[in-house]
């Protein structure tokens, strides 16, 4: 679905040059759930916006490979959710549509829709400040579903809401996913987060970053927040944060 | 005890305020903003009417109202108004309307930046009207000399906040637009158009009040018609109330175009009037 060959990207920053993802190569599958986890300013983010060609790369190349010729083949659920606060939360929500030109009353419809799938049906009506930071990740989320693109890249997109939003929105980001099956890479640097959704997590190191290691996550899926609970999850969960450990620390002086 | 109990209901609903029709509402706020203004001037009348302020210099509100409407009837008025009134329409819009697209190119497109933000700086603190005697030297007397340091005056306020309205726009919108399919006109037209609207009204009202000061500033010694003429005329054969009669009449006109001006700003831009509000 989507391969990454050798991938660098750099930043001038000043007179120097900041290597923020150093050769990194990833085949995701059609339908898979790929978590890209790491210490803070390890790149993560930054791959995500090269593959969506919002920063170009110095190396390497991205490849999207899908049999339906849509466009745009890969859309982002920002870590804030960038909403336009000019505009109601449906016309947000439906911007796509509206950029390919579809007719008013379908693009509501595809809102209203999007909007109930995120469990906030009936705030179209209102304005991104009017809600809560939780329901406006959740207005965010829908804004990509209701593009539909073949892969769906999630940058942090709990990362700036409270503990209880973000256990709710994990667990229904879990249920969509395993609905409607489309190939996620999400980033996150809560181990906990990507053992819970993912099938592989990509452990990457601290800046440049480079994949550690790959690693896959046993649970059967249709999959519920109760994987949480076994010993399994608990020892999967140790393990990596053993090999996160190092990278964390170095993260954390560097920064 | 039994008084307490029944006292509570009624408490209760004394707490609720009436209702209130929103025509009831939008005259209680008309009231209420017109009253200090109304205060003042009674109170003027008053003190200019007992001789505790001279009257020559401070003639009473009512017999400068009564001055305009006469200098109306006798068609001393209207001439002079609309002459002011074109030469500040044309003014304001030659020097605002380049002023918001140079501050849009500015903040949309590198090399407009590059080379007009240190330009920009340096002129800017120049007292515009100091260049009123060059315009004259160029366009001779008449209309285009004032026209001209009107129209200079309302450019830079419209640059500069225009400018620094596109530069506070979220650095994230526009890649998210182009994520999901936007093309460069949609990214213009949808996201860096409408963020910039909030500054660039906050330009142009900027621009208006300055542009009306200099307007007349210019006319006091570079024209033989118009407002500002006419209060220069009236002062220098020492006829106060004419005098105050024109004042009257050219505030009116900033009156009237600024408020104008915030009813487009409100229309246009409500979803931020509603965020005020719910703040």
């Amino acid at each position: 679905m989507l391969s990454i060959e050798n991938v660098s990207v750099a930043f001038a920053a000043g007179s120097r040059v900041l290597l923020a993802v150093d050769r990194v190569s990833l085949e995701v599958k059609k339908g898979e759930f790929l978590c890209l986890l790491g210490p803070s300013g390890c790149g993560k983010s930054t791959l995500l916006k090269a593959i969506i060609g919002l920063v170009p790369v110095q190396g390497g190349r991205i490849e999207v490979r899908s049999d339906a010729r849509v466009h745009p083949p890969a859309v982002m659920v920002w870590q804030e959710p960038t909403l336009i606060p000019w505009r109601k939360i449906r016309d947000n929500v439906a911007l796509s549509l509206e950029l390919r030109r579809v007719a008013a009353a379908e693009r509501h419809a595809a809102a209203e829709r999007a909007l109930a799938s995120m469990g906030i049906a009936g705030f179209g009506d209102y304005y991104p400040r009017q809600l809560s930071g939780g329901m406006r990740q959740r207005a965010g989320i829908a804004r990509a579903l209701v593009a539909d693109p073949p892969i769906l890249l999630m940058d942090e997109p709990f990362a700036a809401v409270d503990a209880q939003t973000r256990r709710l929105l994990q667990d229904q980001v879990l249920a969509l996913s395993q609905e409607l099956r489309k190939t996620v890479i999400f980033v996150t640097h809560s181990i906990d987060e990507a053992l819970l959704l993912g099938d592989r997590i990509a452990v990457m190191s601290a800046r440049p970053g480079r994949i550690k290691t790959i690693i896959d996550v046993p649970f059967p899926r249709p999959r519920g927040t109760e994987v949480r609970r076994s010993a399994e999850f608990q020892d999967y969960e140790e393990r990596i944060w053993t090999l996160l450990k190092d990278e964390a620390a170095r993260a954390e002086v560097a920064a | 005890m039994v008084g307490n109990t029944a006292a509570a209901p009624r408490a209760e609903a004394s707490l609720l305020p009436p209702e209130k029709s929103r025509w009831r509402l939008a005259l209680e706020g008309a009231l209420a903003s017109s009253a200090p203004v109304i205060g003042a001037l009674l109170l003027w009348q008053i003190v200019a009417e007992t001789g505790v302020i001279d009257r020559t210099f401070f003639p009473p509100p009512s017999r400068i109202l009564l001055k305009v409407w006469q200098m109306n009837a006798e068609g001393l008025m209207a001439e002079h108004l609309l002459v002011t009134s074109q030469r500040f329409l044309l003014g304001f819009l030659l020097g605002a309307v380049p002023g918001v697209l140079l501050g849009l190119a500015m903040g949309w497109i590198g090399i407009f930046r590059v080379i007009f933000d240190p330009i920009i700086t340096i002129i800017y603190p120049i007292p515009r009207i100091a260049i009123l005697p060059l315009f004259l030297v160029i366009f001779g007397l008449g209309s285009p000399p004032i026209i001209a340091v009107t129209a200079l005056i309302c450019f830079f306020p419209a640059v500069v906040t225009t400018y620094a309205g596109v530069k506070g726009l979220d650095p994230n919108l526009p890649g998210m637009a182009r994520n999901l399919g936007a093309s460069r006109l949609q990214i213009m037209t949808k996201i860096a158009l409408p963020a910039s609207l909030p500054v660039m009204f906050a330009g142009l009202r900027l621009s208006l009040g300055l542009a009306l000061t200099g307007e007349v500033s210019a006319e006091f010694v570079a024209a033989t018609n118009g407002i500002g003429a006419e209060i220069w005329r009236y002062w220098q054969i020492y006829r106060i109330e004419e005098m105050y009669a024109n004042i009257v009449v050219v505030s009116t006109i900033g009156i009237v175009l600024s408020f104008t001006l915030l009813r487009i700003q409100r229309r246009l831009l409500s979803w931020d009037e509603g965020v005020e509000l719910m703040r």
